[in-house]
């Protein structure tokens, strides 16, 4: 009944502020301070935890005694551009939360918000889960302004979009999109949205949480979504078509939909001449294979196929594994399960005891354990060998993929040798080929097969030579530039 | 749905209830590098095994081999007795090296080899020697013990073929020819130094007829026999001496040696009535290693060289092929020619065959061209 009148504020100043302090009942940090202006009596109400005092006062009280005889409103006094006026209750809390001041004043049934947040952030530093030689050493910092601050300002563009949205029905998290109109598919954008908007969740932890509630295919060990903490990641990745999703307080951008190759792509691949550049980059594809077949490798070889090995290894092979109590699975189970305990562990403590832990656990652990009998140097050598391939991975959500993929292949050949690990292989292979992340095949451009994609996958093609925007993300100008280096044809021609 | 899952896990389990059956676990093994073969008087099977074995656990590899010996009816029975005989489980995968005696070579190979045949972890790779001398002989006679008695023939064998003494063959591609009509093959030949056992060397290779060993060539007679079947590799380094007629004579003690650097060979078949002649053509380029009076710049002493290096050559190939014929052992593929071009003449009797290769005039052309001396002129 009286709901909607209580919805809008009145024109008693006293009415005003006790309802919008009845509406935060228990909180202390809601202040009022009440002040004058023109004989008339007015209330600033505003969560003193959320606001910068010192700009507050210098906005409004400051200047309040010296505009005292001039003609104009309050709002007229007000040296800030987020001026507005509101009259709905729900509307005000709302403004009261993110930060802005409500002025009342007697007589008047619209409140003034101004914004003046408090913005205490770190300074941008280096993302340390995705360090690069040469490029760009800022990130993205817990701030959501700044960070498509730091994406605007490396892409000067109007058709750079940007769109915002409220997710966690209790927490009111500001998360953003950030997409170049005219190359990201509309549709794409659009599904987006309609996944961002069913989210009924109370809170959003982190990109995580976004994460999983965006997904296609939450049971794949791959991630698909890449999270980069990266501006010129992002930024690169925007201009191929994708859409970065960047969530309030957190320094990670959501770039989707991401492909496999995509998370093997760094930005120093583009820094180093695209010769080097090739290099890494089948060095990372090796290690992925690597740091998921090695360990599997042994144990079936061992187990199942020992005339595989040469005869000139055989001996020193069969003399290291000859007086182990336990089966090569478990022998390796061992190690691998201790170097994820290491790592678990130097992660968790302060960087200096992590070292520490590192040191204490890869050199002492692995020199007494082989010293005890329990595991041979031979799967040491292994599981080193795994564990640096595993880290190899330019993003931290890869490497855990890869980490937990090597077990069942490892089980798989422990029970079945070779056939098992190819039966695992194949099932692996079919995951990457069935995920469709937001309609993009993610294992293009291997799967299906696009020639022009392949330039910047599995090598890295001159940068004047991709002139393709990535096909499985279906961009609406397919092409990102025109014929480069033509003086060079002229040069050369004559 | 949850039925499918259920038939999944059933699945899954029913995988997993099979797995590890057919487990061969490297600790458990016991490999073999080395086999030898004899026969006992009571005409059983004898062999003799060398078992690698590693002490002083995984820092010091210290290597020995161990040799055990079991006899049976048959290899098979064999393989049997000596599991029993070992600890561990036998593995006969990583043999590298397969001694057969000369009396069971000449009985029949293929009986002896029928087993390694039918096993799929067979080691393929392996070489087969034919000893002259018990194999049991040779195995405890090694006086200087290498780590692994294997790698001690096999290197022995292995520097024969670079010196193209012995054709580069294994246990794999010599069954193909065994059982070839139109071809046959020979194995490299070894004996101990001394009648007491002791080291071994490599004396020749062992012509086969079909299955049977019929024969034998010394190592030069061998070297020709290689050139003319032209299985000879570029890199062989093939060194001969030749004993020059005008002997003392010279300061060079009456010998030239020399390398044969190239080489041309070409077979030619020639029916005739009744019976076919085969034609041979046998080029060589030499590179002379060593000839102290030297003057090879000169036209007269090279022509005269190249005639007496031929002439030599020429003795030693007719040799060859004398007892070749006499062995009744086809290297060339005589037969295979015969059956491809001139099918019309084939005999299908094993015998008649056996009978017109042996009266076949085959004659071989040698020609000798000197064309290197060394880096001085």
């Amino acid at each position: 009944m009286d709901k909607n009148e209580k919805r809008e504020i009145t024109l008693s100043l006293n009415e005003n502020t006790s309802l919008i302090e009845n509406e935060f009942k228990d909180s202390q940090d809601i202040k009022t301070s009440y002040f004058t202006f023109k004989n008339k009596k007015a209330a600033a109400i505003f969560i003193e935890t959320l606001i910068n005092e010192e700009k507050l006062s210098k906005i409004i009280f400051e200047r309040l005694p010296g505009v005292e005889n001039t003609p104009g409103e309050i709002s007229e006094v007000i040296s800030s551009s987020t001026v507005t006026t509101e009259k709905n209750t729900d509307k005000i809390v709302d403004k009261l939360l993110n930060a802005y001041v409500v002025i009342f004043s007697e007589g008047s049934d619209q409140a003034i918000c101004f914004s003046v947040a408090e913005n205490l952030s770190r300074d941008m530093q280096e993302p340390g889960n995705e360090m690069v030689i040469r490029g760009a050493h800022n990130g993205f910092i817990e701030d959501l302004n700044t960070n498509i601050h730091l994406i605007r300002k490396r892409i000067a563009n109007k058709n750079l979009a940007v769109k915002y949205f409220k997710v966690g029905k209790k927490t009111n998290t500001n998360i953003a999109i950030v997409y170049m109109n005219e190359i990201a598919n509309p549709s794409l954008v659009q599904e987006i949205e309609k996944r961002i908007r069913a989210i009924e969740s109370d809170m959003i932890f982190n990109p995580g949480y976004m994460e999983e509630f965006l997904e296609d295919q939450p049971s794949s060990p791959f991630p698909e979504m890449l999270m980069t903490e990266r501006p010129d990641r992002a930024m690169a990745n925007i201009l191929d078509g994708r859409v970065a999703l960047l969530t309030a307080d957190s320094p990670t951008a959501l770039i989707l939909p991401s492909g496999f190759f995509t998370f093997y792509q760094s930005p120093d691949d583009y820094n180093s001449r695209f010769i080097a550049g090739s290099f890494y980059r089948m060095i990372r594809m090796f290690a992925f294979f690597i740091a998921i077949f090695f360990p599997a490798l042994y144990i079936a070889t061992i187990s199942y196929h020992l005339e595989v090995i040469p005869g000139e290894l055989i001996i020193p092979i069969k003399s290291s594994i000859e007086r182990i109590p336990y089966p090569p699975i478990i022998e390796a189970l061992i190690m691998e399960l201790t170097i994820e305990l290491i790592r678990e562990a130097g992660i968790r403590l302060p960087s200096p005891i992590g070292q520490t832990i590192g040191i204490v656990g890869g050199l002492v652990i692995g020199d007494a354990v082989v010293q005890a009998g329990l595991v041979s140097n031979i799967t040491i050598i292994v599981v080193a060998g795994t564990a640096v391939a595993s880290f190899v991975v330019p993003s931290p959500e890869m490497n855990t993929a890869v980490r937990m993929l090597r077990f069942p292949f490892m089980f798989a050949a422990a029970s079945f040798g070779y056939i098992g690990i190819s039966l695992c292989f194949i099932l692996m292979v079919m995951n990457l080929c069935k995920l469709e992340p937001f309609g993009s095949p993610y294992f293009a451009p291997l799967a299906p097969l696009q020639l022009s994609g392949l330039k910047d996958s599995l090598i890295r093609f001159p940068d004047w030579k991709m002139s393709k925007r990535p096909k499985e993300v279906h961009p609406e100008q397919t092409t990102s530039q025109g014929p480069n280096r033509e003086w060079d044809k002229n040069d050369s021609g004559e | 749905m949850k039925y499918s899952i259920k038939l999944f896990l059933l699945c899954l389990l029913l995988l997993f209830t099979a797995g590890c059956w057919d487990q061969l676990r490297l600790n458990d093994v016991d490999l073999i590098y080395a086999m030898g073969i004899d026969k006992t008087e009571e005409g059983d099977f004898k062999a003799t095994v060398s078992v690698p074995r590693s002490t002083g656990g995984q820092d010091s590899g210290q290597l020995t081999s161990d040799i055990f010996s079991t006899t049976g009816k048959t290899i098979r029975e064999l393989r049997v007795n000596l599991d029993n005989t070992i600890g561990g489980l036998l593995d006969s995968s990583k043999i590298r090296v397969i001694l057969v005696h000369r009396a069971l070579a000449e009985e029949d190979l293929y009986t002896i080899l029928d087993s390694f045949y039918r096993d799929p972890r067979a080691p393929l790779a392996s070489k087969i020697l034919i000893t002259e001398e018990k194999a049991e002989s040779l195995f405890q006679g090694i006086t200087e013990k290498p780590e692994l008695i294997s790698e001690y023939f096999v290197d022995l064998v292995q520097s024969a073929e670079r010196d193209a003494i012995v054709p580069v063959v294994n246990l794999q591609n010599i069954c193909p020819v065994m059982l070839d009509r139109g071809r046959d093959f020979h194995l490299p030949l070894i004996s101990s130094v001394s009648s007491s056992g002791g080291n071994s060397l490599v004396t020749g290779t062992a012509l086969f007829t079909g299955k049977k060993m019929s024969g034998q060539l010394t190592n030069n007679e061998s070297i020709i026999a290689n050139l003319l079947s032209d299985i000879v590799s570029k890199n062989d380094k093939i060194i001969m001496t030749t004993n020059l007629p005008d002997n003392g004579q010279s300061e060079s003690h009456g010998y030239i040696t020399y390398q044969i650097d190239e080489y041309k060979t070409k077979m030619n078949i020639i029916p005739k009535e009744g019976s076919y002649e085969a034609e041979f053509d046998l080029h060589l380029f030499l590179n002379v290693l060593e000839y102290p009076p030297d003057k090879l710049s000169e036209h007269d002493t090279v022509a005269k060289l190249n005639q007496d290096v031929e002439d030599d050559l020429q003795i030693l190939t007719d040799n060859t092929v004398k007892k070749l014929q006499e062995s009744g052992s086809d290297l060339f593929g005589i037969r295979r020619e015969i059956m491809a071009f001139h099918n019309d003449k084939f005999d299908e009797e094993e015998e008649a065959w056996k009978e017109s290769y042996a009266e076949m005039a085959v004659n071989v052309n040698v020609e000798v061209e000197i064309i290197h001396h060394g880096i001085i002129n």
